[in-house]
């Protein structure tokens, strides 16, 4: 459905593209700090992709890949217990230094020094034991455990070690001191692109690095200019100052059939592994989010398909968990909840919640710790991040369904870390999130696994011994059919128990200028993923 | 700057007619009737052979403490009673203007204005005119309650500090300063992190920053008369400090007190709205005019007509304070300028 | 004089202490602090000892008494400390801030002074006349517009519907590739909408304002004087009327000042401006306390500098004011 001159690859023909063309992408917001530890964000991921190029890399479907550019191999032990990485001949960093072995583990170390707040870059690197130059050239893990998911562990961000050692003496956060600072600022990288200027609050331009060992990518220039309003960047798009801008559904389905856009830019548009949830507080103390019929019914009463149509404008599709249909997992066979308000009026009817005639909310008798007993009003508190134009929405119709069935919905807009701190110390009734899922099935377990209530983002506090039991075979085994059998079981149990009612899977929306083409995309839109930005050209005028 | 400052109104008007009151007085009437302007139940209708006030009834809720007494009838009650379709067609029943409750979704979403929906529907369907008159009732009592908490507030300091001067004084002032100093929006985003977002809440955070205006105005007030002639004389027959601040000074600095309040609404409605674009304000799905403005922005592309709704309410709102401050300062002061 | 004003200045110095106290301590307690966002946005270590190291790295482990007193030691040497968000100094991110806030307001400013007088003062001339009367309405109505909602319809009018005029941020993306007056029309554009915002309720309320005091002057005994001496209508205006109209003016720009170079956060925000509005909504948004303090500081220190300038000025202009 996308326009094919989006798509079209880079011609062998050369002198047809326009190898001194600037891109001019739009960033909705600006990155914290341009250090690859430290970066934690999907805007600092953009940068990532562009100034680092790491010995590992994801392509299109998200598949584990050696980067061509710098790797020479990669072998797993017999006991795969250690592996190594050789790294090709004559790397070098931007600014001329060696890209050796010792940056890897020098960068190794600095990830899994607690000085350093890297809120992303530990998961994974976190998993081995070890990471140690053997010579200029080779990189040597080891393992704590025999895991399939050590090829994924060994995958993290590099710095180079001449620039950064000198500062970690003085200020070993890496980001509290002047030359911390700078550095951060004025990054230095082994990628394609090459940093230029980052002027506050307006653009960041990198350029391309002429010494660059793999592929030459086509742009000369990347211009990245802050842009955070919707409105002003499809308006830049049509008036010709940006290429490429993401959409939001209703700028997609709505603002962008007109002659003005259609004359400047195309649209492209893919499935995303970016699920909406609702999470429910499990824990004994929140009574009505607490009991597991009830959640089931809480399911039935989310009407999707308005949601979809009114919230999503009809782009998104229902998810049935936390495993897309087109991931490694595949179609789990979980069934998707129907929406059926008097379904969920019989189940909270069968669990003991009925209607006051007075009133018409529904009520139960529920014993306090003093052992009397309480009654308590059907109905929850759902936490919604301030700022987001989605939630409140998905909230709103809740409500009015919920009404109906007399459930009372209160909602409750935080700000954002507010909303964070809430949920990580589990003082909530419900909330909307978004997960993103990755290229490892393994990642649920930071959201299921009762381990990862205390340490993981198990919000909800759900605890199920066999999901743990499963997790953990899931994440032990090799055999690829088994694996899968884990985790579809583990859809299953998650769709039972219900300590997350999925709403809808986001699929990636953007436009671009008419004249850009080789853009592909991955679950993660078109830019994060190997080759991503690399393989997008202009032809020559 | 406040508004109340400069007598904005063309000079030849100064007799101030009483006219000028009259737009205040219809944004409260709205305000308090909003659903029998605008509800999903009648006004009156009869169902089961009997009389039902279903609107009415919810209007009355709407007033501050009788509110809290009344209750709806059942089956009117209920969340599911859907009067539009439940009730029976050919009894009777007198039906608000708009037969939209501001909050429910109706299936037309995004729809220009057209006949069943005057101002036309927001993307969940709702009805935009519902929601304009409903946001009325938000944005007055807040603006009224917030005032009048300032009010209590500001008089209370700037009547102490006025009274007794001297060392009271210095100090008091020094809060007064460091309030006028202090970041307003930071003030504002701390409290409603720790208390929560409501009309209680914003409220709240509107007095704590608007009230200085009528401390410094009474404390000026108080420290003119401390030497008037009248309060010296009560002063020599013996009167209580309280005495003589309650009975013989605050009334002198009442009036201009008032006039300043009543510009202050005007204040505290724009504060609330613009506290609610930035999605700070009373939560969803309570209709406010910031709420409406913000979703009017996000979506001005595809559907103008909603920008244009709350951006008049708002406008008029304040219009209406406005008119009312210049008509209140022209009673209680025909000389001022 | 001079004590009078010392006097002030010394006066200030426990306000100034006060409101500094008062927002740390705030700051502190509020819900969200940097350290269990920074834990909350971490996939791991999310245990309860890594989080008490991680507020151990923000300084946030020690009572906020003892830190305060740590930050008030550094900022009586003018360290504001370093932004929690990105490691930046924090006096370079204010800095980079001013310019804009400072720039739309001084020229906004400027601009409603200039409508004012001209408005204003012909208004006054030909008091009744139908500029005094239309102005007179326009004030009013103007005066009730709020500037966010006026800056809402400017956007969707001129800046989408027309495509007019940019309306977000405060320059091009092309702005690398320009010439130096290319880039000053650029910045003039990108402000042009957000400084109408600025100008409107100020020239309302000055030109009102510079009405009635010329009127006043203008019907005053010496001005009938002047006349009667045989001065020509645009002498006794020069000589006597605007001088005279001019020094009250003085004093409420030194009053409205700290207002308008408070920024407006919405205004800004709306426009994504990047002035100190902005900057104050970012660092309360993400709690970054130093931040937060180092614009606590300037704008409360702005503020009570703008009353005491006042305050001096009204005693320059009225004899009569004492130093009490």
């Amino acid at each position: 459905m996308n326009p094919p001159s989006l798509s079209a690859t880079l011609p062998v023909d050369i002198s047809r593209v326009d190898i001194d063309a600037t891109l001019r992408r739009r960033l909705r917001a600006e990155p914290t700090a341009l250090n690859p530890i430290l970066m934690f964000t999907e805007i600092d991921a953009e940068f990532e992709y562009l100034l680092w190029d790491r010995p590992i890399v994801l392509d299109a479907s998200l598949n584990w890949q050696l980067n061509p550019a710098v790797t020479e191999r990669y072998t797993l032990a017999p006991d795969r217990m250690s592996a190594v990485l050789v790294l090709k001949d004559g790397l070098r960093w931007h600014d001329g230094a060696p890209f050796t072995a010792e940056d890897v583990a020098f960068s190794w170390a600095r990830i899994m020094d607690d000085r350093v707040i890297c809120r992303k870059a530990r998961t994974g690197p976190d998993q081995l034991a070890s990471c140690t130059a053997d010579d200029a050239r080779t990189v040597r893990f080891t393992f704590r455990r025999d895991l399939p998911t050590n090829r994924w562990n060994v995958d993290f961000p590099i710095l180079p070690k001449h620039l950064y050692e000198p500062v970690m003496r003085d200020d070993p956060t890496l980001s509290a001191s002047e030359a911390a600072v700078a550095l951060n600022r004025a990054p230095v990288g082994n990628g394609p692109y090459r940093f230029v200027e980052w002027v506050d609050g307006q653009r960041i331009v990198l350029e391309r690095w002429d010494d660059y060992p793999g592929e030459t990518p086509a742009f000369r220039r990347i211009v990245f200019q802050v842009t955070p309003d919707n409105h002003a960047a499809l308006l830049a798009l049509e008036t010709d100052q940006i290429d490429e801008t993401p959409l939001t559904p209703q700028q997609f389905a709505r603002e962008t059939d007109g002659e003005r856009f259609a004359a400047h830019a195309v649209k492209g548009k893919s499935s995303g592994w970016t699920t909406y949830y609702i999470g429910w507080n499990v824990r004994e103390g929140h009574v009505y989010t607490s009991e597991e019929p009830v959640r089931q019914a809480m399911g039935f009463a989310l009407n999707v398909p308005l949601i979809i149509e009114r919230v999503f404008f009809g782009l998104f599709e229902p998810a049935t968990g936390l495993f897309h249909d087109e991931s490694s997992v595949g179609p789990t066979g979980v069934a998707t909840t129907p929406f059926d308000l008097k379904l969920a009026a019989e189940q909270l009817d069968r669990a003991g919640w009925l209607r006051d005639p007075e009133d018409g909310w529904r009520y139960k008798e529920v014993a306090t710790a003093d052992g009397s007993t309480k009654r308590v009003r059907a109905g929850f508190t759902l936490n919604l991040v301030q700022g987001s134009q989605t939630s409140p929405k998905i909230a709103d119709i809740y409500q009015q369904d919920l009404r109906k069935i007399g459930v009372e919905l209160r909602t409750q807009v935080l700000e954002w870390s507010v909303f964070n701190e809430r949920n990580y110390r589990g003082d909530f009734d419900a909330y909307v999130g978004a997960w993103t899922q990755g290229p490892e099935p393994d990642d649920v377990w930071n959201l299921l696994h009762s381990s990862a209530i205390a340490d993981g983002r198990n919000y909800p506090g759900y605890a199920n011994a066999d999901v743990d039991e499963t997790l953990e075979a899931g994440r032990a085994t090799f055999d690829e059919t088994m694996r899968r059998a884990c985790y579809v079981r583990i859809a299953n149990r998650v769709r039972e128990d219900a300590p997350y009612t999925f709403v809808a899977s986001a699929p990636n929306l953007w436009a671009f200028e008419r004249g850009l083409h080789g853009v592909t995309f991955s679950p993660r839109g078109p830019a994060l993923f190997f080759p991503g930005v690399r393989s997008w050209w202009r032809a020559r005028e | 700057m406040n508004a109340g400052d400069v007598d904005m109104l063309p000079p030849r008007g100064r007799k101030r007619s009483a006219l000028l009151l009259l737009p205040v007085l219809l944004l409260a009437l709205v305000a308090l009737g909003a659903p029998l302007l605008a509800w999903d139940q009648p006004i009156v209708c009869r169902h089961d052979g009997r009389l039902y006030f279903p609107a009415l009834v919810v209007a009355g809720q709407n007033v501050p403490v009788i509110g809290g007494f009344l209750r709806r009838d059942v089956p009117f009650r209920y969340p599911d009673f859907v009067a539009r379709s439940d009730l029976d067609a050919t009894a009777f029943a007198l039906w608000p203007l708009i037969r939209f409750n501001p909050d429910e979704y109706t299936d037309e979403a995004l729809s220009p204005p057209s006949r069943a929906h005057w101002l036309g529907t927001d993307d969940r369907g709702r009805d935009v005119a519902a929601r304009m008159l409903h946001g009325s009732t938000v944005s007055l009592r807040v603006g009224i309650f917030a005032m009048l908490l300032a009010g209590a507030l500001g008089i209370a300091v700037g009547a102490v500090a006025g009274y007794f001067g001297g060392w009271n004084d210095g100090v008091l002032s020094r809060v007064i300063e460091a309030t006028i100093c202090f970041p307003a929006l930071f003030l504002i985003l701390a409290v409603l992190a720790w208390v929560g977002r409501g009309v209680g809440a914003v409220v709240v955070v509107i007095a704590l920053t608007q009230w200085t205006l009528v401390a410094r105005l009474v404390r000026a007030e108080f420290l003119r008369m401390r030497g008037a002639d009248f309060v010296t004389a009560a002063r020599s027959y013996g009167a209580s400090p309280l005495w003589i601040a309650l009975r013989h000074m605050l009334p002198g600095a009442l009036a201009p007190a008032t006039v300043t309040l009543v510009f202050g609404v005007a204040d505290a409605i724009l504060i609330e709205a613009g506290l609610s674009w930035l999605d700070f304000g009373v939560p969803a799905p309570a209709a406010s005019w910031g709420g409406m403005l913000r979703s009017a922005y996000e979506q001005m592309r595809s559907a103008p007509h909603l920008v244009w709704p709350p951006c008049v309410a708002i406008f008029v709102s304040v219009l209406a304070c406005h008119l009312a401050g210049v008509w209140l300062r022209g009673r209680i002061d025909p000389l001022a300028k | 004089m001079a004590r009078y004003a010392l006097r002030r200045l010394l006066v200030a110095v426990p306000t100034l202490l006060g409101i500094t106290l008062i927002t740390f301590v705030l700051v502190n307690l509020a819900p969200g602090d940097p350290a269990t966002s920074a834990a909350a946005q971490s996939d791991r270590g999310l245990t309860p000892e890594a989080h008490a190291k991680l507020r151990a790295q923000y300084g946030l482990d020690r009572p906020v008494i003892v830190r305060y007193g740590a930050w008030l030691s550094r900022v009586v040497r003018f360290d504001f400390g370093r932004s929690f968000h990105d490691g930046r100094s924090v006096r370079a991110k204010i800095a980079e801030r001013l310019p804009p806030t400072l720039g739309l307001a001084m020229i906004a400013l400027a601009s409603a002074v200039v409508i004012a007088i001209a408005v204003g003062g012909h208004a006054a001339v030909h008091a009744g006349g139908w500029v005094d009367r239309f102005a007179g309405v326009a004030c009013f109505a103007l005066s009730s517009v709020p500037r966010y909602v006026m800056g809402m319809v400017l956007i969707v009018v001129v800046g989408v519907r027309w495509g007019l005029l940019p309306f977000m941020g405060i320059s091009s993306t092309d702005a690398a590739d320009m010439s130096a007056p290319e880039r000053v029309f650029d910045l003039i554009k990108h402000g042009l909408l957000i400084g109408v915002c600025f100008v409107y309720p100020l020239a309302a309320y000055l030109t009102r304002f510079v009405r009635d005091n010329m009127a006043v002057v203008m019907a005053s005994d010496y001005v009938r004087a002047a006349r009667a001496r045989g001065l020509s209508q645009g002498q006794v205006i020069v000589a006597h009327a605007l001088p005279n109209a001019l020094l009250p003016l003085l004093t409420v720009i030194g009053m409205l000042l700290p207002g308008v170079l408070g920024g407006a956060v919405i205004l800004e925000v709306m426009f994504s401006w990047p002035g100190m509005g902005l900057l104050m909504y970012d660092a309360a948004m993400q709690r970054d306390y130093p931040v937060i303090m180092g614009l606590t500081v300037l704008t409360a220190a702005v503020v009570l500098l703008g009353t005491l300038i006042v305050d001096l000025l009204y005693a320059v202009i009225d004899p009569r004011v004492r130093y009490a």
